[in-house]
């Protein structure tokens, strides 16, 4: 089984850390900067079958750029990443989420929010995840600088993306 | 308020009080607004949608293309057009190398040999060529799901390494994904990203609707190998329709395309050995060279006529009135001068071809002023003397010219077309002011000895004279120089005779006969005398020559001494007066004689010498005197003693003895005693100068 996943979010929000935490990457990181994208690849197993998740890491959004719809195209997941530490990055990812619905219609979102190692400086209430329900399969918070919440991030994705979602949505 | 376009679109409904028409449009507007959802939903559910549209789909395009063809044409002139360009380079490449493989068989030894070996073993030639030559550079074929950038199959040599397929599938989307968003710029293009070349490397990509097939290639490959994976993809579109259209991650079903895919890894091609050679190249380029230098010659033929046409209307008394082209010729007419340049000769100078050019002229006048006066010129048969301008239709003459001549002009002008009238005011009598200077130059002539004036007279402004001239008269051209006219006014034709003028034929003579300055030569009624004195050859040659010379009947050369006929007279007369006398019974000469002796020598060679001089042989003669008292034969011998003693004396001299002989004669004693001296007898020796038979 084998399906396409895309990283998406605004700028800085670590979606590429994150990739780089769960994968070790084939190509190199400059294609982000020239051709918008880079794919990895990695086997996820999921209730004792395998998905080769083929991750689409997307150059971040802002009002200036937006991904191209022909890179979304054929997505069976997304994995919306957030900056913890910057509340507006939060609207960002919603935006970005209702894009991608014009383009894929109803297809499962994990919801990342990053950089949580930075406990300090971090600007989301419970305000904000409230926003988030039912708009995402799973809320999860990461950090790729300590690997927290990584891996289970992008199994709960392979999961969803396997048509084997269990549970409700959870910020863990 | 108007309708807008949707609006007026919507069935109508028949009125406002139509309760089931009201509900049917309600109904419409439901369904319309959820029926793109429900196809959407239909179909990537797979609820059989396509089935069931098939038919209706099928009968909708039929019945476009029966009302409108142009239109179902011009959808699909974008296929259309990828389809054709891609046919034309693969037909060209293919004939390419088909010339490349009959050049090869022929003109290449390793040519040879291979068809030698197709005849041993039996194989067609491409065959073997594909043996020897064959590469496989098909390295790699992925078939990726087209919606997703999924890898569905991927087939390779065992010997190439690469990637994970799967993420170069997917890069390789995205790639095409990210080339199609950059330089369609919203546009709707034709096609998409064919290749990718790395140096050797290279990739095509053939796309289907649902998959796309990728193909890692090493080298050149053959042309009919890209329309083999458009093939295949069809193949697989045709067997794996659904599966395409259902795919969700399982690439199970994918495996049955595998033999599609890996039949291209058993091509084999010729590969780089079976290089283009040079001569295909040739043969290849050799049509090309001939349009470029067919349009390169068409080009300059353009320029170089167009040039040709610009002068001809330059030319004076040439219209040009059609130009064209003809039966592949260039095509010129229209009018011409008989005085205007020859059409032909410009074109000679042109660079044109005249066999290319057909061209045709009406005779007609131009009345250019150059025109106008060559023909007055023509028709007045004006002498190269006169001026000619023309202003305001008057014809100005000038110069000089025959007072004849100048006479008639006036008249002979109104002739001529675009002459209203002729000034000849300006003309002058071309003779007029060197008539006197002439008239003495004709007077001079005739009465110059040796020369006579047949013919004279004057014609085109120049005189003429001729007539005969002796070499020994004076030179025309020096009269000439003395009556003051300028020599080339002057034609003069003189043809050389001998005159008899007294004065003539003695000059004659004196060159003839080169006289030295001793001689006088005159010359009177036919008679040349000759006076004076000359060597002996000059007055034999003379008196001979001199009777030839043309108007000499006689020669008289009585007062012409020649000089050594008068010395040899004058030294015989000396010699013929000597006598030696001897003593009385005594051979010695009496005293005092012999001092005579040398002068005597002397005169004797001198004889000899000048006698050769003039071809006359002399020899001298001595004689013995005896008185004859004694007997005979005493005197005999007397006479002979004397003669021989004088003999001896001037052998003595150095004179040869044969030019001497010897006589005796008696002599009775009466004159004896005349010529001796008193008392004695009369013995003694004379001498005398002969001529020998």
């Amino acid at each position: 089984m084998k399906k396409k996943v895309c990283m998406l979010g605004g700028f800085g929000v670590g979606k590429t850390s994150l990739v780089r935490r769960f994968v070790s990457s084939m190509f190199s990181e400059k294609y982000l900067t020239t051709v918008g994208v880079k794919i990895d690849k990695k086997t996820v197993a999921v209730d004792g079958g395998a998905v080769d998740l083929l991750i689409w890491d997307l150059q971040g959004e802002d009002e200036a750029r937006e991904t191209p719809e022909a890179y979304l195209r054929g997505a069976a997941g997304c994995a919306l990443v957030a900056d913890g530490t910057r509340g507006a990055t939060m609207d960002t990812a919603l935006a970005i989420r209702e894009r991608v619905r014009g383009v894929l219609g109803d297809v499962p979102f994990l919801f990342l929010l990053n950089k949580s190692d930075l406990g300090a400086e971090w600007d989301l209430g419970a305000a904000d995840v409230a926003r988030l329900d039912g708009k995402a399969c799973a809320v999860l918070r990461t950090s790729a600088k300590t690997g927290e919440g990584v891996e289970e991030a992008f199994a709960a994705l392979a999961r969803a993306v396997a048509g084997n979602v269990s549970g409700t949505p959870a910020l863990e | 308020m108007s309708p807008s376009p949707d609006q007026e679109n919507e069935p109508r409904i028949a009125g406002a009080g139509a309760p089931e028409a009201d509900g049917e449009a309600q109904a419409a507007t439901h369904v319309g607004h959820i029926l793109p959802a429900a196809l959407r939903v239909s179909a990537r559910k797979g609820f059989g949608l396509v089935d069931a549209l098939q038919p209706t789909v099928i009968k909708a395009i039929e019945s476009s293309a029966r009302s409108d063809p142009s239109r179902l044409a011009e959808a699909l002139r974008p296929i259309f057009g990828i389809g054709i360009r891609r046919w034309i380079t693969g037909g060209l490449s293919g004939v390419a190398q088909g010339i490349n493989l009959v050049v090869f068989s022929v003109f290449t030894l390793r040519g040879w040999k291979w068809r030698f070996e197709s005849m041993r073993t039996g194989r067609s030639f491409p065959e073997v060529v594909r043996r020897h030559t064959a590469t496989w550079p098909v390295k790699q074929v992925l078939l990726v799901h087209r919606r997703t950038g999924l890898l569905l199959v991927e087939v390779r040599s065992p010997a190439f390494a690469t990637r994970d397929a799967d993420m170069v599938s997917g890069m390789l989307t995205a790639i095409q994904d990210f080339v199609n968003d950059s330089f369609s710029s919203g546009r709707a293009v034709e096609g998409d990203l064919e290749t990718v070349e790395m140096g050797d490397m290279t990739v095509w990509v053939e796309r289907g609707p649902a998959a796309t097939i990728a193909a890692v290639l090493d080298g050149k490959a053959p042309p009919d190998l890209r329309p083999a994976f458009s093939e295949a993809l069809t193949r697989i579109h045709g067997r794996l329709a659904r599966e395409l259209e259902e795919f969700d991650g399982d690439a199970a079903a994918f495996e049955r395309s595998k033999p599609y895919l890996e039949a291209f890894l058993d091509l084999r091609t010729p590969g780089r050995s079976m290089r283009i050679l040079p001569l295909t190249w040739l043969l290849l380029l050799a049509p090309v060279a001939l349009l470029g230098w067919w349009g390169f010659d068409f080009g300059r033929r353009a320029y170089l006529w167009n040039s040709y046409v610009d002068t001809l209307k330059s030319q004076p008394g040439i219209m040009v009135t059609d130009v064209g082209r003809v039966d592949g010729k260039f095509y010129v007419s229209g009018l011409r001068d008989p005085l205007a340049s020859d059409p032909a000769a410009v074109l000679a100078g042109s660079g044109m071809g005249g066999p290319d050019v057909v061209m045709h002229w009406e005779p007609y006048q131009a009345l250019h002023p150059d025109f106008i006066k060559a023909r007055a010129r023509a028709i007045l048969n004006a002498p190269s003397t006169v001026s000619m301008d023309l202003e305001h239709g008057i014809l100005y003459l000038g110069g000089t010219a025959p007072a004849a001549w100048i006479a008639q002009a006036g008249n002979a002008a109104r002739g001529v077309a675009g002459v209203s009238g002729i000034d000849t005011s300006a003309l002058r009598d071309e003779y007029a002011d060197r008539l006197p200077q002439w008239r003495k130059y004709l007077d001079m002539l005739n009465a110059s000895p040796g020369i006579v004036v047949v013919e004279h007279g004057m014609r085109d402004g120049k005189f003429h004279v001729s007539g005969l001239n002796d070499p020994l008269a004076r030179s025309p051209a020096k009269i000439l120089q003395e009556c003051g006219l300028d020599a080339r006014d002057v034609v003069a034709n003189w043809m050389p005779y001998q005159a008899l003028h007294p004065d003539i034929l003695a000059e004659r003579a004196r060159q003839m006969l080169l006289p030295p300055e001793t001689v006088r030569i005159s010359f009177q009624d036919g008679v040349l005398e000759l006076r004076g004195e000359a060597g002996h050859e000059w007055v034999t040659r003379a008196t001979a020559l001199a009777a030839a010379l043309p108007g000499v009947s006689r020669v008289v050369s009585s007062d012409l001494v020649d000089r050594e006929l008068r010395a040899i007279a004058e030294i015989s007369a000396a010699i013929n007066g000597e006598v030696f006398r001897f003593l009385k019974d005594s051979p010695d000469l009496w005293p005092g004689q012999k001092g005579r002796v040398e002068g005597l020598a002397a005169n004797i060679r001198e004889l000899l010498r000048t006698g050769n001089r003039v071809g006359q042989r002399f020899a001298v003669e001595i004689v013995g005197h005896t008185a004859a008292t004694d007997s005979e034969k005493t005197d005999l011998q007397i006479g002979r003693a004397l003669a021989a003693r004088v003999q001896d004396v001037l052998a003595m001299q150095g004179l040869d003895a044969a030019v001497f002989s010897t006589r005796v004669e008696r002599v009775p004693p009466a004159g004896a005693g005349a010529q001796g001296e008193p008392g004695e007898k009369a013995n003694f020796v004379s001498l005398r100068v002969i001529r020998p038979e």
